[in-house]
């Protein structure tokens, strides 16, 4: 029982936190937004996580689960490697915007 | 002497030979700008020393990202054609003085160096392999067909120059000039030169683990596309 509601807080904290992301990103504040009360509600009704398991082929509802878990995490990955790749092209510009402006001429004379 | 050309070297800790490259350069052409990636030695100002432009990284981000910091300042410079020039000496002044005329002949948008066409003096043999390995590689991504894909030396004209942008701050940044110059349809030539292969130069050279990244670096530019 302990674990549902430990579980449900952190899926609620989850929503809250989708709200916050809507300024950063629609697309993952909307998949959480959606995401973290099924999950809340497969916590509490392990039966039809189940049932959508066998449905899809997949034998256990906690097993459906990991799958999906393991997916989303992928995509975090990849859309945190674009992000970081992002940045450091912007930090390609930005140093190279210092190094030619600081540009220095060849000796006189020379 | 060649006022509307500029050699862009991107330097990182050649100070031991970078002033004799620049001196080499000087007597044929006057505007060379190094852009120094950051080097912990004495690349700057042996490079001002000796009587190039300094442009200094405030952090090392690659060759690649090096070029085209140069390829900026020379554009900003008012430069009509851009050579791009290995630092370690390996490159000989007066192939690219003889580039540089071939592409004020006109007809043409990049010219290539190709030590396969003329001369690699002192090429190991498996070096040799590995390049012609990744000429048929840049051929099957480009679908130009080059003797020398990854060479150092080339010589952009200053419209072609401002098109090209390159991405790809490491070393994979050779293949990718030539897709770009495939996917905006630039006339590409190769010219002969001669590679003077020094211990100095295959000691600071590109090895067989390098092109293992250089490769995922690609791989990966593709998927982020």
């Amino acid at each position: 029982m302990l674990i549902k509601i430990l579980l449900t807080f952190f899926f609620f904290f989850f929503l809250i936190y989708s709200f916050l992301l809507f300024r950063s990103s629609r697309l993952l504040s909307l998949i959480v937004a959606i995401l973290a009360p099924i999950a809340a509600f497969l916590v509490w009704m392990p039966e039809k996580a189940t049932m959508i398991a066998n449905t899809l082929g997949v034998g256990r509802g906690a097993d459906l689960l990991l799958y999906l878990w393991f997916l989303l995490s992928a995509l975090l990955i990849l859309l945190l490697h674009l992000k970081l790749k992002s940045y450091h092209q912007e930090l390609t510009e930005l140093a190279r915007y210092i190094a030619i402006s600081f540009a220095k001429p060849p000796k006189p004379g020379k | 002497m060649n006022d509307d050309v500029w050699v862009v070297i991107a330097a990182f800790n050649e100070g031991e030979v970078i002033g004799q490259v620049i001196s080499r350069l000087r007597k044929s052409f006057d505007n060379i700008a190094v852009v120094d990636d950051d080097s912990k030695d004495q690349t700057a100002s042996n490079s001002i020393e000796a009587g190039a432009w300094v442009i200094t990284h405030p952090i090392n981000l690659g060759q690649g990202a090096a070029l085209q910091t140069g390829i900026d300042f020379a554009i900003e410079r008012g430069a009509a054609y851009i050579v791009t020039f290995d630092g370690d000496g390996q490159h000989r002044p007066e192939d690219a003085l003889s580039m540089v005329e071939r592409a004020q002949a006109g007809n043409v948008d990049v010219v290539l160096g190709s030590r396969f066409l003329g001369n690699a003096v002192g090429i190991p043999k498996f070096r040799r392999l590995i390049l012609k390995l990744a000429a048929a590689f840049t051929a099957l991504t480009s679908g130009i067909w080059l003797t020398d894909a990854h060479n150092g030396l080339r010589v952009l004209t200053a419209d072609a120059a401002k098109k090209i942008r390159l991405q790809q701050n490491r070393m994979a940044h050779a293949s990718e000039l030539i897709d770009l110059a495939a996917w905006l349809k630039l006339r590409v030539v190769e010219h002969p030169v001669t590679i003077e292969y020094t211990p100095y130069s295959l000691a600071k050279g590109q090895k067989l683990s390098n092109s293992i990244s250089i490769l995922t670096d690609l791989l990966i530019a593709k998927i982020a596309k």
